[in-house]
C-alpha cells in the first residue's frame, strides 16, 4: 500500500519571529534535501499581500531564510499577465536585496515543451526550463476567486500564465514541486481574512486536497484535481473544519463588480425606450 | 444658431462618456472622433459619429469644429489641448488638466494667444449630493464652517479579484500621469474645496504607497482657505471599487451643524436605477425629455459638467470650471508634492516636522 504524502499545518504569526519560527519548524519538519532550489510564489497580481490574494512576501523571506543554510535558493519570479513588473511592485527587489538571495525573471528564461497524458488525451506545455530541471518550492496563497487556486494553480501560472483545468493538470505534473509551503497568514475566500496558518507538503496535489475545505470547497468540486485523486486529506496539527469556520466564505463576483452583458442589453432597450444616454459599461456590442 | 460642431480626442471609457453627453444637450453634437484603437472609433462610429480618424491631428486638420473634447491619457493634454486651441477650438479637458504647471500654463497660453475657452472636466462639484451641499452652505444652513473633510479613494489602475484585464502600462508610469493618486483624484477635491470656499493654500502634504508602486496610492494634505475653513484632503488608489458603491465623502463641520454628502446619496443604488428609469419611462410618455444619467447616478456629474461648459461656449462667456482653476488645482497638486518631499526628508533626518511660511 502506498503511503499517504504528509500534509502538516501549523498556526503562525503574520510577520516577525512568530513567522520565522513556524516557517523554519515546518521546513525542519518536512521539506525533503534539496539541492539549488527555486522559490515560487503567487505574484500573478498586484493585489495588496493583507487581501491573500498574493503570497505575503513575508513567508517568502522567512522561507529562503531558512532554505539558504542548507542549500543554494533562487526566487523566481514569474511574468503577470495582467501588471507589468508585479513581483517588484509587492516588493520582491527589496525583499532580494534584503536577503541578498539571487532572482530568476521565468519570462526570461528558456522553454520546453512537455506532452502530459490527461483522462487519456495528451496535452502540452510549455514551460521555463529551469522550472522543469531543478527543484521547485512553491509558495501558494490560499485563495478563492471563486474557483480554488492555491499549490497547482500558482505552479501552473507560474509556468504557463494559465489557470485552465489542462494547463494546471499539467504543468503541476510536469514541474511537480518538492516542497510545498501554503501561505494562510493572509487567505482570500471570497473576502480577505487574516489566517494565521501555514499548511507544508511535498506533494501538491495533497496539499490542495487538503485545503480545499478550508477553502469550503470539496475536493472533487476542484475540476483540475481529478487526475490526482479528490479523497480528503488531513492535516496534520491543524483541523481544517475549524479553519474553514473561521474564515468568510463570500460569493466572489468574477466580473469584479463589472456589469454583466445582460444588463447592457436591458439598459440599451430601457435607454432606446425614453431617450436617455448608455455609459460605457453598457455600451459594449451594441448596434445602437 | 447652428449646432456647436464639437470634435472628440480619445473615444475610449471617458470619452465615450463625453460622446453620450453630447447627444443630451441641445445645440452641439459630435462631428467627428479620433482614437487610435479601432474598437474604440468602431463603438464612436456605431454611436452615430460620421467620421472618425485614428490620428487626431488629422481630425483637427480635416474637420472644421467649434470645440474639441481631449479625453486622452493625461501625457497627451497639453499636445492636443495646444494643437485644438491652435486649430481655433475651444477645448474641453479631462483631468487632471495637466501633468505639471509648465504644461498647463503652455495650454493656458495657447488658448488665449488663439483667443478660445478652456474648460476642465472637475465632476465632483456636480454630483447631486455635493451640489445639495453647497445650496446649504451657500444658504448659510450651518454658519461658518471651520472644518471640512473631504475623500475620494478607488483601486487606482488596479481592479477588484479576479485578475481579468491587463493594465495599461501608461497608468503605472509617473511620467505619463503626473502623479498618482493625488494627481488622479485630489484635483477634484482641491476643486470642491475651491468652489465652495476659495482660494485654498497647502498647509501640509504627506504621502505614501503601501506596495512598492512607482508613485504614492496614499495622500493626505491639509488646506486652509479664503474663507477661514480648514480642511483635510485625502486620496487613495488602494481600495477596491465595486461600481456603482464608490468610496468618497465631503463633510462640513459648522459651527450650527454637520452637512454630510453620504446623508444626500442614494441609500440603494439599484433600487434608485430604478425608481429613475421608471420616471424617464414616464416622462418619455408624456413627452418630455429624460434625466439624463440619473439611473446610473454619478454619470450626471460629467453630463451637467460638459453642458455648463458647451452652454458658455455658445454664450460666448467664460467656462464655470475655466483653465485656469485647472492649473491652479495642478498647482496644489504640485506644491503638496513639494512639500510631500520636504516633510519626508526632514522625517529621514530625523527632524520633529513642522511646516512654515518660510
Amino acid at each position: 500500500m502506498t503511503e499517504s504524502p504528509r500534509v502538516v499545518g501549523r498556526r503562525t504569526d503574520v510577520s516577525g519571529p512568530g513567522l520565522a519560527g513556524a516557517v523554519t519548524d515546518l521546513v525542519a519538519d518536512c521539506a525533503p534535501e534539496m539541492d539549488d532550489v527555486l522559490v515560487v510564489p503567487d505574484c500573478h497580481y498586484a493585489f495588496h499581500p493583507s487581501t491573500g490574494m498574493v503570497t505575503n512576501p513575508d513567508v517568502v523571506e522567512a522561507l529562503v531564510e531558512a532554505l539558504a543554510s542548507t542549500t543554494d535558493v533562487t526566487l523566481a519570479l514569474p511574468d503577470s499577465q495582467w501588471v507589468e513588473d508585479a513581483p517588484s511592485m509587492l516588493g520582491y527587489d527589496a525583499l532580494a536585496d534584503r536577503t541578498g538571495v539571487e532572482t530568476l525573471a521565468l519570462g526570461e528564461a528558456d522553454t520546453v515543451e512537455r506532452t502530459v497524458r490527461i483522462d487519456d488525451e495528451r496535452h502540452t506545455v510549455t514551460v521555463p526550463k529551469p522550472l522543469d530541471e531543478q527543484a521547485v518550492v512553491a509558495v501558494p496563497t490560499l485563495r478563492a476567486d471563486p474557483d480554488l487556486a492555491a499549490a497547482m494553480v500558482t505552479v501552473a501560472e507560474a509556468a504557463t500564465g494559465s489557470r485552465e483545468r489542462s494547463d494546471v493538470v499539467a504543468a503541476s505534473a510536469v514541474v511537480d514541486p518538492e516542497f510545498v509551503l501554503l501561505d494562510g497568514t493572509y487567505t482570500f475566500t471570497g473576502a480577505p481574512h487574516k489566517g494565521r496558518f501555514l499548511v507544508a507538503g511535498t506533494d501538491a496535489p495533497a496539499v490542495d486536497r487538503a485545503v480545499a475545505p478550508v477553502a469550503g470547497l470539496k475536493p472533487k468540486a476542484v475540476d483540475y484535481l481529478r487526475p490526482f485523486g479528490v479523497g480528503r486529506e488531513a492535516i496534520e496539527g491543524l483541523h481544517a473544519e475549524d479553519l474553514a469556520a473561521e474564515l468568510p466564505h463570500e460569493q466572489t463576483d468574477p466580473n469584479g463588480g463589472e456589469q454583466p452583458a445582460v444588463m447592457g442589453a436591458g439598459y440599451r432597450l430601457y435607454a432606446k425606450m425614453t431617450g436617455d444616454l448608455v455609459p460605457p459599461q453598457f455600451s459594449g456590442g451594441s448596434d445602437d | 444658431m447652428s449646432d456647436l460642431r464639437v470634435g472628440l480626442l480619445g473615444a475610449g471609457n471617458i470619452g465615450t462618456v463625453h460622446l453620450q453627453s453630447t447627444r443630451g444637450i441641445d445645440g452641439a453634437s459630435v462631428v467627428a472622433a479620433a482614437d487610435v484603437v479601432p474598437d474604440n472609433r468602431a463603438r464612436a462610429e456605431k454611436q452615430g459619429v460620421p467620421r472618425t480618424y485614428e490620428d487626431y491631428t488629422d481630425l483637427l486638420a480635416e474637420e472644421d469644429l467649434d470645440a474639441a473634447i481631449v479625453a486622452l491619457p493625461p501625457f497627451l493634454h497639453a499636445e492636443a489641448t495646444v494643437a485644438a486651441a491652435e486649430a481655433g477650438c475651444h477645448v474641453f479637458v479631462e483631468k487632471p488638466f495637466a501633468r505639471t504647471v509648465e504644461e498647463g500654463q503652455r495650454m493656458l497660453d495657447a488658448a488665449e494667444a488663439n483667443d478660445v475657452s478652456l474648460g476642465v472636466d472637475h465632476t465632483i462639484r456636480y454630483q447631486p449630493e455635493v451640489q445639495t451641499l453647497k445650496e446649504q452652505y451657500d444658504a448659510g444652513r450651518i454658519g461658518h464652517v471651520p472644518l471640512a473633510s473631504i475623500a475620494r479613494i478607488n483601486n487606482g489602475p488596479f481592479a477588484a479579484p479576479p485578475a481579468r484585464q491587463p493594465v495599461s502600462g501608461w497608468m503605472l508610469d509617473p511620467d505619463a500621469t503626473g502623479g498618482g493618486a493625488l494627481m488622479d483624484l485630489g484635483v477634484h477635491l482641491f476643486d470642491v474645496l475651491e468652489h465652495f470656499f476659495g482660494e485654498l493654500t497647502v498647509e501640509y502634504a504627506h504621502v505614501d504607497a503601501s506596495m512598492d508602486l512607482p508613485y504614492e496610492d496614499s495622500a493626505l494634505v491639509v488646506v486652509s482657505t479664503e474663507a477661514g475653513t480648514q480642511a483635510t484632503v485625502s486620496a487613495g488608489f488602494f481600495q477596491w471599487e465595486t461600481p456603482p458603491e464608490i468610496t468618497g465623502y465631503f463633510r462640513l463641520e459648522g459651527v450650527a451643524d454637520t452637512l454630510r454628502s453620504e446623508d444626500h446619496l442614494p441609500k440603494q443604488f439599484m433600487a434608485h436605477a430604478a425608481k429613475s428609469a421608471l420616471e424617464n419611462v414616464s416622462k418619455r410618455a408624456r413627452g418630455q425629455e429624460p434625466a439624463y444619467f440619473k439611473p446610473t447616478y454619478y454619470y450626471q456629474a460629467h453630463y451637467r459638467a460638459l453642458k455648463d461648459f458647451l452652454d458658455a461656449v455658445a454664450a460666448g462667456e467664460e467656462p464655470p470650471v475655466n483653465g485656469a482653476a485647472g492649473l491652479r488645482m495642478v498647482e496644489h497638486v504640485q506644491t503638496a508634492y513639494e512639500m510631500a518631499e520636504g516633510t519626508r526628508a526632514a522625517a529621514n533626518a530625523g527632524a520633529n516636522v513642522e511646516v512654515t511660511d518660510d
